[in-house]
Formats: C-alpha cells, sequence, structure tokens
C-alpha cells in the first residue's frame, strides 16, 4: 500500500513544478454540498441525507490531513496532494480486508485564495451483493484560505 | 585433481561448462529437484499472498486492466460550463484502457476520440484511481476517475473534471468550471 502511494506521487510529482511551498500551501476551508450519491447503506462516511458538509483541507507541500465536520479523517497513510501549476490532486487511499476505499480531491484556482473542489468518496465493500456493494458520494463547492496560514504564491 | 585437469583442457579447446551434459539432481526424497523446488515456491506465493491480505472477493473482482466501454451520466456541472462541453443529463459514451500503470480515457464522438494528458493508473484490486493533472493554452485539467468493480467484468466509474486558468492568467479570466458523472462500463477486452 504504501508502495503504491509513493509510485503516485512520484507519478503526480513528474509534473509538479516546484517543491517546497507550493500555490496550495495552507488550510482551505468551507462547505461543499453534496452533488451525487451512489448506493446507500450505514457504512456511509456522512449522515444519511446530508446534503452539504464543512470541509478543512490543510495542505503542505506534498501532504494534506483532511476534516470532515469538524472530524478528522485518520487513515493508515497521510492523504498526499499533487501539484500542477494552478491545479492540485488531493487523494488517499484506504484498503482493508473489508472494503477498498478512495478518496479524490480535485482542486482548481479561482483567485490566490480560492479554489473550485470537486471530490469523490468511492468505498467497495466485500459485499455479496453486486448491486449494493459500492457507496460513493460526489462533493463540489468553494474552499478559501485562512489568510493567517497563506505562505507563498 | 583430475576433474580439474578435464576442465582446464575442455577450455583451452574452447569448450565451456555449459555445453557439458546436465547432471540430473535427485532430492533424498526420490523426487526430481525441480519438482520439490517448484513445490516449495508455490507453497511461498500461497503464504505471501496470505501474508498481504488480499482476500478472495478482491481477487473474485480482479483488476482494473482490460478495455471498458459504457455510458456515465453526468449528474453535476457548475454555471459557467462552457458551451459545447458535458451538461448535466448528458450520457456521454465513455472507454477507458488500462495497461498496468497507464490508461487512455476515450469520448465517442464519430469514433472513439482520446482525451489528451498522459493518465496514470493505480490498482488496488478492487478499485483504484485513473487522473491525469495538465495544462496548456493558459489552461489546467484536472481528470480524475474512481473506479470500482461491480463484479470481474464491470466497472463503476465515478468522473470528476475541474479546469481553470494557469496561475500567471488567474486574474485575467473567470471561467473555472467543474463536471462530475458516474456510470458502468463492461469488460471489452483482457
Amino acid at each position: 500500500m504504501r508502495r503504491v502511494l509513493l509510485l503516485l506521487t512520484s507519478a503526480l510529482w513528474a509534473a509538479s513544478a516546484a517543491r517546497g511551498d507550493t500555490p496550495f500551501d495552507g488550510v482551505w476551508e468551507g462547505t461543499l454540498a453534496v452533488v451525487g450519491t451512489h448506493g446507500s447503506g450505514q457504512q456511509q462516511w456522512l449522515p444519511e441525507g446530508a446534503d452539504s458538509t464543512e470541509v478543512r483541507l490543510d495542505m503542505r507541500d506534498d501532504r494534506a490531513r483532511l476534516s470532515l465536520g469538524g472530524r478528522r479523517i485518520t487513515l493508515p497513510e497521510d492523504f498526499r496532494v499533487g501539484v500542477h501549476d494552478a491545479a492540485a490532486l488531493v487523494y488517499n487511499a484506504d484498503v482493508y480486508n473489508g472494503y477498498v476505499g478512495t478518496w479524490q480531491f480535485s482542486l482548481t484556482k479561482l483567485d490566490a485564495d480560492t479554489v473550485l473542489v470537486f471530490a469523490w468518496r468511492v468505498r467497495n465493500f466485500a459485499e455479496p451483493d453486486a448491486a449494493s456493494r459500492t457507496i460513493a458520494h460526489a462533493l463540489r463547492g468553494e474552499l478559501k484560505r485562512e489568510p493567517s496560514r497563506r505562505r507563498r504564491d | 585433481m583430475a576433474l580439474s585437469l578435464a576442465c582446464s583442457a575442455l577450455a583451452i579447446v574452447g569448450v565451456s561448462y555449459a555445453q557439458l551434459e546436465p547432471t540430473t539432481i535427485v532430492h533424498p526424497s526420490g523426487r526430481d529437484v525441480d519438482d520439490v523446488l517448484e513445490a516449495i515456491q508455490e507453497e511461498i506465493d500461497e503464504q505471501l499472498k496470505d501474508s498481504l491480505g488480499l482476500p478472495e472477493w478482491r481477487e473474485a473482482l480482479g483488476s482494473l486492466a482490460g478495455t471498458w466501454e459504457g455510458t456515465v451520466e453526468v449528474i453535476d456541472a457548475t454555471d459557467k460550463t462552457p458551451p459545447g462541453f458535458w451538461r448535466r443529463g448528458d450520457r456521454p459514451e465513455l472507454q477507458i484502457v488500462v495497461r498496468q500503470s497507464t490508461a487512455v480515457i476515450s469520448v465517442k464522438a464519430d469514433a472513439w476520440r482520446p482525451l489528451n494528458g498522459n493518465f496514470q493508473a493505480t490498482d488496488f484490486t478492487g478499485g483504484g484511481f485513473v487522473y491525469t493533472v495538465d495544462s496548456g493554452n493558459g489552461w489546467v485539467e484536472n481528470w480524475n476517475l474512481s473506479l470500482a468493480k461491480k463484479d470481474a467484468d464491470t466497472l463503476l466509474v465515478f468522473l470528476s473534471f475541474v479546469s481553470g486558468g494557469t496561475l500567471e492568467r488567474l486574474d485575467s479570466v473567470d471561467a473555472a468550471f467543474a463536471v462530475g458523472a458516474m456510470g458502468e462500463l463492461k469488460r471489452r477486452t483482457e
């Protein structure tokens, strides 16, 4: 798992303009709307019927921390960040015996301190019934950077 | 001593050890050593697979490798999505070809038209990513596809496309947009 994420990071970094401070370093916060769902069940990362969630992304170089609704998402590996010009991808995977899960946040800058975000959270469970195996949510909206946490643009 | 002399003589006339008749080694059990080694390797592979914890259900779903085709439905698009691009409710046909750590994504028009970008693929067996982040002509483009295997021959696709201006023209353009789509693709080839 660690090796796969490292390879993923390496591939993204090949396209990254610079290391060190990136245009995305800082703490980004806002409310993202739930714009799509697939499947349902009790093992969801959003409450049933939620139409939005507060998102906080703390990005530093090639790593990020994610909080949803004030709750930190803790996974075996840190969230990884790939930056290319005014675009960034924040991603992670949680792979266990019971499910394979992926997180993907696509970011593009609207201005120095605002990003447009589209995110997918997908989990594929060890569920014998294929029709209910997969649960996915799409989030979309804007995040603002905390001025005090901005480092460089 | 005699063997050493014989080998030296063979070397002088240009005969290598490799050209000598192979010796058959027999395991104390009486079985051919190659068979014994093969059995040991199979046992190691099995133990390694168990230690890696790849459950049967993921093995059954299999990898992302292959050619996948089907229709996705656009479930969301921002207001500034430019004319001619996907709109909410559109149902574009998609083809995904995954080969090891790379992928080619094509959209059906009159024929399959590959999207720009060097798509990378990460396969966790049962699910994974395909993505590219690229720029050109003052635009950045961010394609991301989260993939989940529904069964061995069916792939669920959760797609996002986010695009905007490059850093140098952020202040002069106001045209960023995002599109999301999802759908089910069927395997066409291994």
